[in-house]
């Protein structure tokens, strides 16, 4: 698509991926049904190709920024429209670089302010993120007098957090030992569901490979990166980037955002003098699916009777990194396990980072039809690889069928790790 | 005064005189070889226009699956052409031994049974040269089997009955002919139970060319389906033992046998002496209602295309003909003083008759 | 301040569907065909058929020309923005109204998603045919207005050979029906010439589609060759041989290298010329097609051969195929395609043709199409960036359309003539054949507000006076209700 950005009035590190992404669109559409905010909204500016269109008028000074902002801060970044995407348009890195290169000149209102900063400045830390979720329940009784980015933040907030649990800074392989990998163990993720360190833990050290958790680590950054904060991510990444020990066979991950975010770090850091540093951390991640395939996994115990479960496509694990037969080959290896496809797996649920926060509305259309979907498959369970995902995903769930028993959601590796224990 | 004008000069001086003829008329009427009088009303005052005398194929490559003909060719005339070169009009084209034309079938959307598997006539009409009622030469569509560009005179014709225009000239796609036929009849003794599984049929996998729905003895004794499949050789038979899972065969026809078949209901032989023929487009799910009003009254029919098509052979009489309402008579007697164009036209058939034929003067 | 049109349009729309505000108009500047830009003075997003009709009539009144869009993915620029005319967006009309699994027939709003038809059809074994390359985006009424073609047309028809029935507003906001639920009919073919008539005749309501049988199985094949020609060569072999393919496509090496950069459908990079055969149908017929097409694609001496083992296969092979336009967006900013088609005999000659104008212009020129039809879909390649790029590939593309009306062929095969070949139709046709389309538009749309200046030239047409009684109302043809 024909653009007139003159880039050196931008004056943007990223001014020259931005203009080479706009200029590979070449407007065909076949973005717009894989967008989920093209689906709820139906109109052209809650689209993919849109967004382009309205990135490339606000570069070229033909359209003032806050025309555009309202659209461009309802995408997801769930990237589905690059999985689509026949020319190739970076739309990811189109996108994160524009919220970077605008962040300073946006005005947004208050209580959007409010509640952009409350998910900002809480989420990536595990304890103050703690604390927050135990006021949260305090105000729950309340929400109705809060603005409604508030009222659905505190809509999210678990009822009941799970006991805090640590996790063990080293733990050795069992039997044959094949080799060793560290855990970047997540902020949210340690809080919301520390199980599903516990199982990632278990479940490769049960294939033989010593678990390495260094202690001192903090939030990778990819929430902050994904909602334009980029100064803020660096600050949160470059705390990681010396922790893991040098002779690891990999670094694993199992939220898929935050996976997804450190191999971007090489982008994050352009132009840092610790650009060297990220790009090889980045390059040492895997998300704990891929790892596993990638090795002979120690063979699974037959499940008493037959068990049939939805795997659900994380947009980050997904789109974003590309993994989407890894997860299901590993699933398919528990004898007895039947996996269904969710119909339009590939549409976002909705939760997308801090996005159930600051588009509630839109959030929960998502979050509905996806719970519908999987609910029509009558599956036992329902498997991911990515925590944002399961909280929206439970959430919804249970708001379908509020008398009945909700399908339980599980992380992959959590229903690994019960098939080894044979729970 | 009706005046018969069938020029024999060459073509394209025909097609001037024509021209001629219609500027300076006041209404035409056009008709071909008249195999299917029905079409032909009474048309007082208006000049008769015959086409047969506009004849011959203009080209014709078998490499391009592509025919030109003049108006007034008959039909069998080009069926056996095309046969020469294993090729056929996969639609069928009806009442082909009594004489019809190629611009009269198209005309009178005369397609026939084996219009179920690839389509009608409006599905194998690229492009059309006709007169307006202005008396200019228009050509529409064009001569490749894929075209986009301007309006679709050619599809506009198919059933216009002469009142839009004098086609003079057709293009046609045509498709290799399947080498062997064979046809299975299944009888049934409910109605339901026949066309339940002609819809079962109609909707399976297999590859049928034609399934017609017959009652025997004006469905006193009960419904026949006919079901035609066709392709290579060596595949038919096979083909053959799969049909038979789904209906109850009581009779196969094949070669001569087959083709004979065919070539009856194509010429519509069943409904002659029966007074008018006519024709309604229906749905399957139409046949019960209007089956049952015809036993009532032992009127015979048939119910063709895969239950999108019924043909009435009756007497009229003006009860019938207000009962049937969206229905031409093909063949016989018409119904009541029928003065043909305009009947009851939408804004949109308005706009284009008025477009193309401002004056009126085909009818 | 509203203007006294806006406001009208407010009484039909709350303002989340009444787009007036510059993000909102940006957003429908262009459709697939990007070296054009307009944009609307609004933007209308109705959700019932009343609304459109309402709409209608509103621009009818204010004399206000309005375009129907879908999700805009036409390649001829038919969903470009009138100038000082409003976009009326039918993508949230996109409900499935019926479904007849048993008559074998769907009724469905403009709006939705041609592959969604096959989706919802392929639960009761059946399948709606035309399957443009866009299929996953583009609109059932694009598809109408267009006449939308795509690989499978070669078996089964265009769009038009599949739609028996419609619901239309007039531009001057009157309702009609065309058609109904048969396959046949006993009037002119109202439905066949409402297809393709790019919205000049007004807007597809509701739609009811014919759907076939899913055929049993599918054989896919893919060969790979030295030249160009001898795929050409090879398709003219199979076509005169009698089979009768679903599909037959070929692709030249820029964009197979386009299309595997995108989908990774395992094409051979280093073909000249890559031919794609798909049979469908019965199994034991096909098994014995299969037989003879083997013979034939052997004895055209491929030096690659491969058929697709399972429907995943089957599925990257044509998902390759179907992104090529867009994937060719990796090779070069801008392009434009071409439609025109050829005999089929001449296929091999068009295409040596088409390589040496584009050695001679010094553009690049990719080549995907759709062989069994002779439609070809050259991409012109050209950066929008460099002075004077556009007019240059313009010129070629002038070249090929004329290549194309000069071998008896047609100027568009699928595409529509829209903004981009509307100079070229006068070419394809006589004056008196214009002078009658035109006629045919007038009486249609004498105010001249249904997407003028597409397909027809609005030079040639000037719009009648609406002041005082039409001659055409005075002749009853045509009324304001």
């Amino acid at each position: 698509m024909e653009h007139k950005i003159d880039l050196e009035a931008i004056g943007s590190p990223q001014a020259d991926a931005m203009a080479h992404a706009i200029s590979t669109c070449v407007h065909c559409g076949f973005c717009l049904p894989a967008c989920p905010t093209y689906q709820v909204l139906g109109e052209e500016m809650d689209s993919p190709r849109g967004r382009i269109v309205l990135m490339r008028g606000v570069l070229e000074q033909n359209l003032p920024l806050e025309e555009a902002t309202p659209y461009l801060d309802r995408c997801l970044g769930c990237l589905g429209c690059e999985t689509a995407c026949p020319s190739g348009v970076a739309y990811g890195e189109l996108l994160s670089s524009f919220r970077a290169h605008t962040q300073d000149k946006r005005k947004r209102p208050i209580a959007d302010q409010m509640a952009h900063m409350m998910a900002s400045q809480t989420l990536p830390f595990p304890n103050r993120f703690r604390w927050a979720a135990l006021l949260g329940r305090l105000a729950k009784p309340i929400a109705g007098i809060f603005p409604t980015p508030i009222r659905a933040m505190l809509g999210l907030v678990p009822s009941r957090l799970p006991d805090s649990a640590r996790l063990p800074v080293f733990t050795p392989a069992k039997g044959v030992r094949r080799g060793q990998v560290g855990l970047l163990a997540g902020c949210v993720q340690q809080v919301l569901a520390p199980d599903i360190n516990l199982a990632t833990v278990r479940v490769l050290s049960e294939n033989g490979f010593d678990v390495h958790v260094p202690v001192g680590q903090g939030c990778c950054g990819a929430l902050s990166m994904h909602t334009g904060d980029a100064k803020m991510a660096r600050r949160l990444a470059a705390v990681n980037l010396d922790l893991f020990p040098p002779n690891l066979d990999a670094i694993i991950t199992n939220a898929a955002g935050c996976g997804s975010g450190v191999k971007e770090y090489a982008l994050l850091f352009r132009g840092d003098p610790l650009e060297a540093k990220a790009a090889h951390l980045a390059n040492r991640v895997q998300d704990v699916s891929q790892f596993l395939d990638s090795i002979e996994m120690i063979s699974l115990k037959p499940l008493e009777k037959t068990l049939r479960v939805a795997y659900h496509d994380a947009c980050h694990l997904a789109h974003a990194q590309g993994i989407t037969s890894a997860p299901r080959r590993l699933l398919r290896q528990i004898p007895g396990l039947e996996l269904c496809e969710i119909p339009d797996g590939e549409i976002c649920c909705g939760s997308a980072g801090t996005y159930n926060i600051e588009q509630p509305q839109i959030a929960n259309t998502l979050g509905t039809s996806k719970a519908k979907h999987i609910a029509s498959l009558g599956v036992d369970v329902v498997a991911m690889g990515n925590i944002g995902c399961m909280v929206q995903i439970r959430n919804h769930l249970a708001k379908l069928k509020p008398d009945k028993v909700a399908i339980p959601v599980l992380h992959t590796v959590q229903l690994l790790d019960r098939a080894y224990r044979n729970e | 005064m009706n005046s018969l004008v069938a020029p024999d000069t060459k073509v394209n001086e025909r097609i001037c005189e024509l021209q001629e003829l219609v500027r300076t008329s006041r209404k035409l009427h056009i008709v071909g070889s008249k195999s299917k009088d029905g079409f032909h009303h009474s048309s007082d005052g208006a000049t008769t226009i015959s086409t047969p005398s506009l004849s011959g194929v203009v080209s014709y490559d078998p490499l391009e699956f592509v025919v030109t003909l003049l108006g007034g060719t008959r039909v069998l005339e080009v069926v056996e052409l095309l046969e020469k070169h294993g090729q056929y009009l996969p639609f069928d084209p009806l009442l082909v031994d009594r004489g019809a034309t190629i611009g009269g079938t198209v005309a009178s959307n005369a397609a026939g049974p084996g219009r179920f598997r690839f389509g009608g006539i409006r599905d194998f009409l690229l492009g059309i040269r006709f007169i307006d009622g202005r008396g200019n030469c228009i050509r529409g569509g064009g001569q490749v089997v894929k075209n986009a560009a301007g309006f679709d005179y050619p599809k506009l014709m198919v059933g216009s009955r002469g009142t839009l225009g004098l086609l003079y000239e057709m293009t046609f796609k045509v498709f290799p002919k399947p080498e062997s036929y064979a046809t299975i009849v299944a009888t049934f003794s409910k109605l339901d139970e026949a066309v339940a599984s002609m819809n079962k049929l109609a909707s399976s996998p297999l590859d049928i060319e034609a399934i017609e729905l017959i009652p025997i003895e004006m469905g006193s004794r009960g419904y026949e389906l006919a079901i035609r499949i066709g392709g290579i050789a060596s595949a038919l038979m096979n083909r053959l033992n799969r049909l038979q899972k789904f209906v109850p065969v009581s009779m196969l026809l094949q070669d001569h046998d087959d083709w004979r078949y065919w070539r009856a209901a194509t010429n519509l032989e069943w409904a002659r002496d029966k007074g008018s023929l006519v024709k309604l487009p229906i749905t399957p799910n139409a046949i019960a209602a209007m089956d049952k009003q015809c036993s009532k009254l032992l009127i015979d029919r048939r119910y063709s295309v895969g239950g999108n098509v019924a043909w009435i052979a009756t007497v009229w009489n003006d009860q019938w003909s207000q009962q049937l309402g969206d229905a031409q008579t093909f063949l016989g007697p018409l119904p009541i003083e029928d003065n043909g164009y305009p009947r009851e036209l939408g804004p949109f058939g308005r706009a284009i008759k008025y477009a193309l034929d401002p004056e009126s003067k085909f009818i | 301040m509203l203007s006294p049109f806006i406001a009208k349009l407010s009484e039909i729309y709350p303002d989340a569907r009444l787009l007036t505000h510059d993000a909102g108009l940006v957003s429908y500047e262009s459709d697939g065909l990007t070296a054009f830009r307009e944009k609307p003075i609004a933007v209308v997003l109705p959700e019932s058929a009343d609304e459109v009709i309402r709409t209608v009539r509103c621009c009818f009144d204010s004399h206000v020309p309005f375009v129907a869009r879908g999700n805009g993915t036409s390649l001829s620029g038919g969903s470009l923005p009138v100038k000082n005319g409003i976009v009326i967006s039918m993508n949230r009309m996109n409900r499935i109204l019926r479904l007849d699994p048993v008559q074998r027939l769907a009724v469905v709003e403009p709006g939705v998603i041609n592959l969604n038809v096959t989706k919802a059809a392929a639960s009761h074994g059946l399948l709606y045919a035309p399957d443009p390359s866009s299929q996953s985006v583009c609109t059932i009424g694009g598809n109408i207005a267009f006449n939308s073609g795509g690989a499978h047309c070669l078996k089964y028809g265009m769009t038009s050979n599949h739609v028996l029935g419609l619901k239309i507003v007039l531009p001057n906001g009157t309702v009609d029906t065309l058609g109904g639920e048969s396959l046949e009919s006993i009037h002119p073919d109202y439905v066949g010439m409402f297809v393709g008539s790019e919205g000049l005749f007004g807007i597809a309501l509701e739609i009811t589609l014919r759907l076939i049988p899913k055929p049993e199985v599918y054989r896919t094949v893919m060969c790979a060759y030295r030249s160009l020609k001898a795929a050409g060569d090879a398709v003219s072999k199979i076509i005169a041989s009698g089979l009768l393919p679903g599909a037959m496509e070929i692709m030249d090496n820029l964009s197979i290298q386009a299309a595997e950069a995108a989908v990774h459908p395992g094409y051979p990079l280093d073909a000249a010329g890559l031919l794609i055969v798909e049979l469908e149908g019965e199994a034991s017929q096909v098994d014995e097609e299969f037989k003879r097409l083997h013979g034939l694609i052997e004895a055209s001496n491929p030096y690659f051969f491969k058929e697709a083992k399972d429907a995943f296969e089957r599925q990257q092979i044509w998902k390759g195929r179907k992104s090529a336009f867009s994937a060719v967006g990796r090779l070069s900013p801008d392009f434009i395609v071409q439609d025109g088609v050829v005999p089929r005999g001449r296929l091999g000659e068009a295409l040596e043709e088409i390589q040496r104008l584009s050695k001679q212009h010094g553009i690049r020129v990719a080549n995907v199409f759709h062989a069994g039809d002779g439609n070809l879909h050259p991409l012109i390649l050209y950066d929008g960036k460099q002075k004077g790029a556009l007019h240059h590939a313009e010129l070629l593309a002038a070249e090929i359309i004329e290549l194309c009306i000069r071998f008896g062929g047609s100027i568009t095969g699928e595409h529509g003539v829209g903004m981009e070949k509307r100079t070229y139709l006068p070419k394809m046709y006589q004056p008196s054949d214009m002078e009658s389309m035109f006629q045919v538009r007038r009486a249609i749309d004498p105010t001249n507000i249904a997407n003028p200046g597409k397909m027809l030239m609005d030079g040639d047409a000037p719009a009648l006076t609406t002041s005082g009684m039409h001659p055409l109302e005075k002749a009853g043809v045509i009324s304001r209700e």
